[in-house]
């Protein structure tokens, strides 16, 4: 679609649903990557109680998908909305639930990461902090580009996933080479590397999201490339 | 098989130009919905189809429509044999009050033909095609004004359909219509576009997505955008396409 549309809807009433549609998306991929962050914060501080919150909080998450969901539906049955409009619809309704399973994928972070509050730290947990920044950069990225329609941002972030991909294939390459003694050292591999697991199936959740962006903006569908 | 190939066409009303230069093509069994806001040429593009236009004073064409290959603007074409072969149906039922059901579907046909025709055979058989047989079989003798508004355009349709056109315009069927009737106006066009191509005006949106294969998008008399409906109602190619099919103007 070559311009952008600047025009308003005709119908303001419209107008103001999608606003409110997108507001509310934002405000739930808000909510997503600060779970994230109080996730790790839960693993570096050792903290159980903030750990319980993190569980806690992905109720007001949950709330969010039902609430867009319903929103969505109700601009589909009231507008009929096509073109790009559709296309918001659409992209609301698939990214509500990449945003839902984030919130998921925090909880069972912060599950894990009560698990090694009471083992010692080992370096390893560094690694891991290093890869949940990469991960909740690339979520903040992909919801930037949707919140000021920015194709180039999303690509990036589709781009950067291999990065992350690779970051968890050494981590746990690493754990499995390292000897274990012991039931502690091996509950502590295990933790580790279902943490580096759930990151990185956040970004791959941020990767569907940005692949998302780039389809409500451009009706291009970048899902899935064929490997040349 | 291509039904209508529209090359360049332009029209006047006197000195205002009503539609420059458009060109698109039809194949048979398709629908092409035409849609565009109020004044933007939809209606005298297909009253330039069936050369229709040209009976309004001053009125002027240029460019070339071809029906099946034959060249409807050619020196020597009768426009009465291009309107048989284009059949046309207005957004009012026009229904010939004085006349009973039977007469009305086979006014077109009396018109026509030196020769007589088997009435009964040609009015059962365009009743049926507009689905009205079943319900009217036996108020044939009816006059017509007996009919709601939803059964008096499936007439006008049965009607246009005696003469067994090869494209059907429909200008805005269902503008007048409650929802049971235009759905019903709206499965008539899916049965209607197995034997023909359909030209269908209409101002809903979503009736354009429900109805058409095509849909060209007519603006200020200019034909903006063209091409399956699917795509155009989820991906236009230009930005005043996409502008009017969310409401943004018209």
């Amino acid at each position: 679609m070559p311009g952008s549309i600047e025009r308003q809807h005709t119908n303001r009433e419209f107008e103001r649903e999608l606003k409110q549609l997108r507001e509310r998306l934002l405000a739930m991929g808000g909510r997503a990557e600060q779970q994230i962050s109080a996730a790790v914060a839960c693993l570096v501080d050792r903290d159980d109680e903030r750990a319980s919150k993190v569980i806690d909080d992905d109720e007001r998450i949950d709330l969010d998908e039902r609430e867009i969901d319903e929103l969505a539906f109700a601009v589909i049955a009231r507008r009929q909305p096509v073109a790009s409009d559709l296309r918001f619809v659409v992209f609301a309704l698939k990214i509500v639930t990449d945003l839902e399973r984030i919130g998921d994928l925090a909880v069972n972070i912060a599950k894990r990461a009560r698990d090694l509050a009471r083992l010692d730290p080992s370096p390893a947990e560094m690694r891991l902090v290093e890869l949940a920044v990469r991960v909740r950069a690339a979520l903040k990225d992909a919801l930037d580009a949707f919140a000021h329609s920015d194709v180039e941002r999303a690509e990036r972030v589709i781009h950067n996933d291999r990065e992350i991909d690779l970051q968890n294939t050494h981590l746990i390459a690493d754990l499995i080479s390292t000897p274990t003694e012991g039931a502690r050292d091996f509950a502590r591999a295990l933790a580790i590397s279902s943490i580096s697991r759930y990151l990185e199936r956040i970004g791959d959740h941020a990767t569907n999201v940005a692949e998302m962006v780039i389809y409500s903006l451009r009706g291009r569908d970048v899902r899935h490339p064929r490997q040349p | 098989m291509t039904a209508l190939a529209v090359e360049r066409l332009s029209a006047w009303a006197g000195a205002r130009r009503l539609l420059s230069d458009v060109s698109l093509t039809l194949e048979k069994n398709r629908v092409l919905a035409v849609i565009g806001p109020s004044g933007s040429g939809k209606s005298t593009f297909i009253r330039c189809l069936n050369r229709m236009h040209e009976l309004d004073a001053g009125a002027r064409v240029a460019g070339s429509v071809r029906v099946h290959g034959v060249e409807a603007y050619a020196e020597g074409i009768d426009p009465i044999a291009i309107r048989r072969r284009v059949g046309l149906v207005f957004q009012q039922p026009a229904v010939f009050a004085h006349l009973s059901i039977r007469d009305n579907v086979l006014v077109g046909v009396r018109l026509g033909h030196a020769a007589p025709v088997d009435a009964d055979v040609v009015v059962e058989r365009s009743l049926r095609r507009a689905a009205l047989f079943d319900e009217l079989r036996d108020r044939l003798d009816e006059p017509a004004t007996s009919l709601s508004a939803g059964e008096r355009q499936r007439l006008c349709i049965a009607r246009a359909l005696a003469v067994e056109p090869e494209i059907l315009l429909l200008d805005e069927p269902t503008a007048n219509l409650d929802p049971v009737a235009t759905a019903r106006i709206e499965g008539l066009i899916e049965e209607l576009r197995r034997s023909c191509a359909l030209v269908v005006v209409t101002h809903g949106m979503q009736q354009a997505i429900r109805i058409s294969d095509d849909t060209a998008f007519l603006n200020r008399g200019v034909l903006v955008e063209h091409g399956p409906t699917t795509t155009l109602f989820s991906q236009p190619v230009q930005l005043e396409t996409e502008e009017f099919v969310t409401g943004r103007f018209g």
